[in-house]
């Protein structure tokens, strides 16, 4: 019996063997209109994007670029962030802020519709803004305890009551998505929050609750998550912008070059190398687009730690760093970084001295310091991210150019995990690591707070150890100033205050590229980016051109 | 000893194999540096948050205390939340196993099948220039790593001919078929969707192909080396005699007893490929248990981690009881000592 039936199943499985032979490479059996919906211009148009994966589309929970970029399709804000970091309405129409600058009363466009076709009112702007709080996790602490409470005057208006004022409150609300309160309660599961039970983490994690220009069509957490235009969408889409936006997750060199060869990927994630983005752009119709996305790397000193507790040896790094050679042979087509902000930034200080490649200058701070003579004595361990190879080779460069001036760097490949983990105390964490900071929200002010502000020690973004009372104080009185221009005025102050203490090697600017398909693509932003995370790859403005997409495909 | 009994046996003693194997994985899981939580979270998240949810996962307990509670979970079918797709990892398995198992079993069907025909082409024409060629095809397939394939199969199926998809399981404008058992070919077999099951073996063909290269040679190599050895044996000396045509002994006398050895590994084949699935997994976008493990052990998602590790454990076991009864199908010398042994 046993075995007429293993009999049965090796027919069974050479029957399959040999069908899928018989589809194999000596049959074309992939018809192009069969596997794609394109050459021909009928049909959905696509914009197809690789990310790095995990995407989280649920706006209590995201925060990464895929995740921000959902979110920005997905979901709407009260305001919408403009490339010279300013703003325009958006969800609300208007606004107004009390004289003590405590309270901002929003007013809302009537008429916007949720995805499932219920109106948004103001219920829903506290009900996210409570719920973000709430979970804590994604932007929640932009917001936390700088908000005290958020009060529905009426359906159309709303009312943000802050404890102290703090200056880039607007700013912040580009990531305050509004979700569908009603869908959302009647999708509770069981949790720790109460009335609320998991605050609808579950139903959020893979369906939308917006009222985004795009909704959910399909979403595979692993691999695809699959956006359809919305067209009862409030504000402006442009008629050429995408049906569908699918993003991707992958970032597989040889599979987003095919993609991008076989015109089924529109733009690439930014992770590709540089020689694949060299590859990229020799394709027909494909470019790169190229800006500062407001990041840089930066080279955080322990300054707990001797003997770089002594600012002349920390000076003396920073002047025996060669920025040259870094921005030309390793990140060629970036840009030396001025400061601890972005150039791209809003808030930041074109005037702050910046430190160039000058051994000799380096060689005046060393007899300068307390160790001088002693530097034998206190090898600087130099920690790099062992998943990122690039990083090995400034770790080479740094200590060859310190020998030069008698320092001695010992090198060691830190995996990410180790790293978070060394971070998170002053004795464990090492001489120097090399780290990229990105801000987390269009302003100088986020990243000054996250990366020297000693609330925030502990964590890999900040690994300084400044501690320094005279930068808290600025970033604290900067934060509590609502003028704008006086509030970036203190945020200049600071950046001169930062560089003359040398806790960091400002190393360069953070480029993010793309490859896109240029002959049939309009991408606006690609030319004036905006300087928050995921706002450039708001499908609605991009246009696709179906006709010159098959015009490439019939070349 | 009957078969059922020997299974039972089998089953018991692999319980206890896949005891000490949670135990390890939990353990090893546990000892590697960084917060796991920390980590998900990001940076910036309050320390109250990163407290609320390691006491939700119960990583603020002492390790057998969590021991016993993700055990107790598991055996309700319960392994707990996963850090990295933030669902609960039973939901995970369900998407994620079926792609991995339709992978890995279309992978094996090649491996075996062509595998074994390769091995009997280099018998039949041994020292002939067939026989080098397949030969040193084989080494190259042993020492070449999947996803060189992998790469290898996308530029050259996917660019240069573009005759395969390079991406996915399904091309975008088929519905799939609804979930069965989670393999897209079966399932859409079993609905009668005849458009939706050539789309998804069009896109299961270059990852399967690419996956199933090593043990493929590892299998000729076997089914060669095995195959020669019993052609010098006297019973095939006698066949000879008796004036058997060459093709006969071939297929009916000598093949049966030569595949004993090249079955006996298909069981550790099949371990590999749900390991080597990872690389393969991520050139063609495939959302396998694989990719999703690996990305969990970056992450450190331990929960997901553990989860992972025990259903290819449990899958491996699996297998390797399928191929012992299938050896003793094959060999009754094997079924002849169990029943006289009782073992």
């Amino acid at each position: 019996m046993l075995r007429r039936q293993l009999l049965a199943l090796l027919i069974v499985l050479l029957l399959i063997s040999a069908f899928s032979f018989g589809c194999g490479p000596s049959e074309p059996v992939v018809e192009p209109d069969e596997e794609t919906p394109e050459p021909s211009v009928e049909g959905p148009v696509y914009l197809r994007k690789t990310f790095s994966w995990p995407t989280y589309i649920d706006p209590a929970i995201g925060s990464d670029f895929s995740s921000s970029t959902a979110m920005t399709n997905l979901y709407d804000t009260l305001i919408y962030p403009k490339s010279d970091g300013s703003f325009d309405p958006h969800l609300a129409r208007d606004w107004e802020v009390s004289e003590d600058n405590l309270t901002y009363r929003f007013f809302l466009n009537e008429g916007v519709m949720f995805h499932d076709g219920s109106e948004l009112t103001a219920e829903d702007v506290k009900f996210s803004f409570d719920r973000l709080v709430a979970i804590g996790e994604g932007f929640a602490y932009i917001f936390g305890g700088r908000v005290e409470s958020v009060e529905v005057i009426d359906d159309y208006t709303v009312d943000f009551h802050l404890p102290v004022p703090f200056g880039p409150f607007l700013t912040t609300l580009t990531r305050l998505y509004i979700v569908n309160k009603d869908l959302v309660m009647d999708n509770l599961q069981e949790g720790p929050y109460g009335d609320f039970g998991d605050y609808g983490k579950e139903f959020l994690n893979t369906n939308d609750a917006g009222s985004g220009a795009y909704k959910v069509k399909e979403f595979d957490v692993a691999t695809t998550l699959v956006l359809e235009k919305f067209d009862d969408y409030f504000a402006f889409i442009d008629p050429m912008a995408p049906d569908i936006f699918e993003l991707i997750g992958t970032t597989e060199a040889a599979t987003v070059r095919t993609g991008m060869m076989r015109r089924e990927i529109e733009i690439s994630d930014q992770w590709q190398t540089l020689e694949a983005f060299n590859s990229l752009e020799a394709t027909d119709g494909v470019e790169i687009a190229r800006w500062p996305d407001g990041g840089q790397l930066y080279l955080m000193m322990n300054t707990q730690n001797p003997p770089l507790d002594d600012i002349h040896v920390r000076r003396a790094l920073s002047w025996a760093f060669n920025y040259d050679a870094l921005v030309q042979n390793i990140y060629p087509g970036t840009e030396q970084a001025k400061g601890p902000v972005s150039s791209v930034l809003p808030g930041w200080n074109p005037n702050v001295m910046q430190y160039s490649y000058d051994l000799e200058k380096a060689e005046q701070e060393l007899a300068l310091s307390k160790y001088a003579g002693q530097f034998d004595q206190y090898p600087i361990e130099y920690a790099w991210t062992a998943e990122v190879a690039d990083l090995e080779k400034i770790a080479l460069m740094t200590q060859a150019e310190a020998q030069k001036i008698g320092l001695t760097v010992e090198i060691v490949k830190t995996p990410w995990m180790t790293m978070i983990d060394r971070a998170g105390s002053e004795d464990t964490t090492p001489h120097i690591m090399s780290i990229w900071v990105s801000p987390h929200y269009g302003e100088a002010g986020s990243i000054l707070e996250a990366k020297y502000h000693s609330s925030n020690t502990g964590s890999w973004e900040q690994t300084e150890w400044l501690n320094n009372a005279e930068v808290d104080a600025l970033i604290e009185q900067a934060m509590a100033t609502v003028d704008r221009e006086e509030r970036f005025a203190i945020y200049m102050q600071i950046q001169d205050l930062i560089v003359d203490l040398a806790p960091t090697i400002f190393a360069y600017d953070n480029m993010e590229r793309h490859a896109y398909q240029s002959y049939y693509i309009e991408w606006p932003q690609a030319n004036d980016p905006i300087p928050v995370m995921g706002y450039n790859l708001a499908a609605r403005f991009i246009r696709v051109d179906p006709v010159k997409r098959a015009e490439l495909l019939g070349n | 000893m009957k078969l059922s009994t020997f299974i039972l046996k089998r089953l018991i003693l692999s319980i206890g194999v896949l005891i000490g194997l949670s135990i390890l994985i939990f353990v090893i899981a546990r000892v590697v540096p960084g917060d796991p939580v920390r980590l998900a979270l990001g940076a910036r998240a309050p320390q109250e948050v990163v407290e609320k949810v390691s006491s939700e996962m119960h990583l603020d307990k002492p390790y057998p205390i969590q021991y016993v509670l993700w055990l107790k979970g598991v055996v309700q079918g319960d392994f707990g939340m996963s850090l990295y797709t933030r669902r609960n990892i039973s939901e995970d398995i369900k998407a994620f196993l079926p792609a991995t198992l339709e992978l890995a079993l279309f992978s094996g069907i090649i491996m075996t099948i062509f595998g074994i025909l390769l091995g009997v082409l280099s018998v039949m024409k041994r020292n002939t220039w067939l026989d080098h060629v397949v030969r040193v095809i084989s080494y190259l397939g042993v020492v070449t790593p999947a996803f060189v394939f992998a790469i290898f199969f996308v530029l050259f199926f996917g660019y240069v001919m573009q005759a395969f998809p390079i991406s996915g399981r399904l091309a975008a404008h088929i519905t799939p078929p609804p979930i069965i058992t989670g393999m897209i070919t079966v399932d859409s077999l079993l609905t009668g969707n005849i458009k939706a099951f050539l789309s998804a073996l069009t896109h299961l063909f270059l990852p399967a192909l690419a996956l199933s290269m090593a043990g493929l040679s590892q299998q000729a190599r076997i089914a060669r080396s095995s195959m020669s050895d019993n052609l010098q044996k006297d019973y095939i000396l006698a066949h000879r005699a008796c004036g058997i045509s060459e093709q006969r002994i071939m297929f009916k006398y000598l093949l049966k007893p030569s595949l004993i050895p090249t079955v006996s590994i298909l069981g550790l084949d099949f371990a590999a490929l749900l390991s080597n699935a990872f690389l393969v997994e991520l050139v063609f976008n495939w959302p396998g248990i694989s990719r999703y493990g690996i990305n969990a052990i970056l992450r450190k998602d331990l929960n997901a981690v553990a989860a992972v590790v025990m259903i290819l454990g449990i899958t491996f076991v699996l297998v390797n009881i399928i191929v012992d009864i299938v050896v003793a199908y094959l060999d009754p010398r094997i079924r002849m000592r169990r029943d006289r042994t009782g073992a």
